[in-house]
């Protein structure tokens, strides 16, 4: 065998091996459970795969999406912690929380454009006076407005709020 | 109902533009090309040519139902295939050869099948959702009058050039309304037209064995992973090898057709990411170099087809201009307060050089990431100009290892500059952008490799 062959041979083998690392990759994945099924890849109508993706909060967001329509800007409470006095059950809370936030934000936009800010109402307020159907959302465990006398409540699913200045 | 939606956006999105740039390709002369690629360059070449009007389109409002644009480009596309009258392809569907064109079919089906996996899942986490998703549908739901404030609080890196958010803006037009799992068809659509094209490249140049081979490798990579969602990343690794090949072809022939092509497909990757610029300056930059070394009769010789690349700078500047007109700012490039990209690779060549060579390294080295692409690819052309002679790596070897080569050795500089954390940033980012050489690497070591006899110095 000569150089040439030789190398054709090795790199070929190599190729080859790959290339049956792929095709034992891909059996595997498609034999592993939990695949989605056909009907859900084919025939389930976006509601059920956003029910199935987001669980609870679906219902959060069909919610909100029936009561903040396009052109609404609603704004939610940013998830906030310091670095130097975070535990890591505070961690694991923001980072659940956040993941919440940014997934309703992807799926609600424009049927309401959802928002993260530091501070909401005084944002929210703000907003409202330049004439910005603005509201704000107020989710389980957020502290409402302190002034709520101020503004007009509505309840959504979950123990969750939508705040409006009226 | 789902399934007829999900059959239309594809109608719209995939099979028209595809019909619409065959169609140029047929009519324009590109005549002898087999079905294979006819479908993957065509598709390209109508998702480049329709996106202008499609932004064009979403400036204005939607004027017209989205659908109409490139429904009518489609059944143009098809009367003028229909015309062409050697649209009969002369060359077999994959250069052939009946395993690589197995090797093509089974890596294809698999691929659609991890694409209709990804459609159960809506779009909602990550740099799909943030970056691409997002600014697509800030686009499409405007009114475009407004769209400067989604784009400064809604979209992550609004920055990033317009052709995927605007292949997702075309599913939305389709259906007039925001979707949120059939848009990811269309940016999908590229991986397919990548293998399309990268088979029956693989089986004019190389053995069949080798050729199969090294198809299956690639499908094993990063490829099948970020290109069943719509991230923009598949897309550029498949625009950046449509011109590796239109330029091969144009190399190979007078040009005529092929280098208005490649410079579209150049455009399409300039349009595609910001390190579209750098991907389309070292795939051109080989055959550029191989035509002015050539000597001056030949480098002026169509001279006046240089005119194209005004295609691609075209691009380029549109992007400018709209990141000027919303005052948008790259991480990397407009870093507040920080020296400029340039100075900063001096400056953090000695700290942060070693570890980006070191992880880089490490990455070539890692089957699943790269499938050893481009580490066989520069072990074995040195070695197969030592054993076979210059001539066997002549043409698509050389260009492939410089094309690799310079595309690497500037990605790797960029991350040397990082503002970022370095070892997050290679981490989040280092195997999405040596994707993007993959297929030309694939091909590259392949024909060093196991070169087919009558094609070493082929196209």
């Amino acid at each position: 065998m000569n150089a040439g062959a030789a190398l054709a041979l090795v790199a070929t083998a190599a190729l080859a091996w790959r290339a049956g690392a792929t095709l034992v990759a891909e059996g595997a994945r498609l034999a592993a459970p939990g695949q989605p099924t056909w009907r859900q890849r084919l025939l389930d109508p976006t509601e059920a795969r956003i029910r199935r993706a987001l669980g609870d909060d679906a219902t959060l967001l069909f919610a909100l999406q029936a009561a903040a329509p396009r052109p609404a800007l609603v704004l939610v409470a940013r998830p906030d912690g310091d670095p130097r006095t975070l535990t890591p059950e505070r961690f694991k809370e923001l980072d659940r929380r956040n993941g919440r936030i940014v997934q309703l934000q992807a799926l609600a936009y424009p049927d309401p454009w959802l928002q993260e800010v530091a501070d909401p109402y005084s944002v929210a307020a703000g907003l409202a006076a330049s004439g910005r159907d603005v509201r704000v959302l107020q989710l389980a465990g957020d502290a409402p407005p302190a002034d709520a006398a101020a503004w007009a409540a509505a309840e959504l699913p979950g123990g969750n709020r939508l705040w409006a200045r009226p | 109902m789902t399934l007829l939606g999900f059959l239309w956006t594809i109608l719209v999105t995939v099979v028209a533009p595809a019909l619409f740039g065959r169609g140029l390709l047929l009519v324009a002369g590109a005549t002898g090309l087999g079905r294979a690629p006819q479908w993957g360059h065509g598709f390209l070449l109508g998702q480049c040519l329709l996106a202008p009007l499609t932004l064009l389109q979403a400036c204005f409002d939607w004027p017209v139902p989205g659908a109409m644009a490139p429904l009518l480009a489609g059944a143009i596309g098809w009367a003028l295939a229909r015309r062409a009258a050697s649209a009969a392809p002369t060359e077999a569907a994959v250069g052939g050869s009946r395993a690589v064109a197995w090797a093509t079919g089974v890596a294809i089906a698999l691929f659609v099948e991890r694409c209709l996996a990804a459609a159960a899942d809506p779009i909602r986490v990550s740099d799909e959702a943030f970056n691409w998703a997002a600014k697509a549908k800030a686009l499409f739901a405007g009114p475009w009058s407004r769209i400067g404030e989604p784009l400064a609080h809604f979209v992550s890196h609004a920055d990033y050039p317009l052709l995927d958010p605007l292949a997702q803006m075309q599913a939305f037009a389709a259906a007039g309304r925001i979707l949120h799992w059939e848009n990811r068809a269309p940016v999908q659509a590229f991986g397919v037209a990548l293998l399309l094209l990268l088979g029956p490249a693989l089986a004019a140049r190389a053995r069949p064995v080798a050729a199969s081979a090294a198809l299956l490798a690639f499908l094993g990579t990063r490829f099948s992973t970020y290109g069943a969602t719509a991230y923009a990343d598949v897309m550029l690794a498949t625009l950046a090898f449509g011109a590796f090949d239109a330029l091969s072809r144009a190399r190979a022939t007078d040009g005529r057709v092929w280098w208005p092509v490649a410079c579209v497909l150049l455009a399409g990757a300039v349009a595609t990411k910001q390190e579209g610029l750098l991907v389309a300056g070292a795939v051109l930059a080989p055959f550029a170099a191989e035509r002015a070394l050539a000597g001056p009769r030949r480098a002026v010789a169509g001279w006046r087809r240089a005119i194209w690349l005004v295609v691609p700078a075209l691009a380029a500047a549109g992007q400018a201009r709209f990141i000027v007109a919303y005052g948008l700012a790259n991480d990397m490039l407009d870093a507040p307060g920080r020296a400029g990209l340039a100075t900063r690779i001096v400056a953090q060549a000695g700290t942060h050089g070693p570890k980006v060579l070191d992880y880089h390294f490490e990455l070539l080295l890692d089957g699943a990431a790269t499938g050893w692409l481009p580490l066989g690819l520069f072990v074995a052309a040195p070695l197969a100009v030592v054993l076979r002679g210059r001539d066997v790596v002549a043409g698509v070897v050389a260009h492939a290892c410089c094309a690799c080569g310079l595309a690497l050795a500037a990605y790797m500089a960029v991350f040397v500059g990082t503002v970022h954390d370095l070892a997050w940033h290679l981490g989040v980012a280092a195997d999405r952008t040596t994707l993007h050489i993959l297929p030309i690497a694939a091909l590259g070591l392949a024909v060093a490799a196991a070169p087919r006899a009558a094609a070493t110095r082929g196209p």
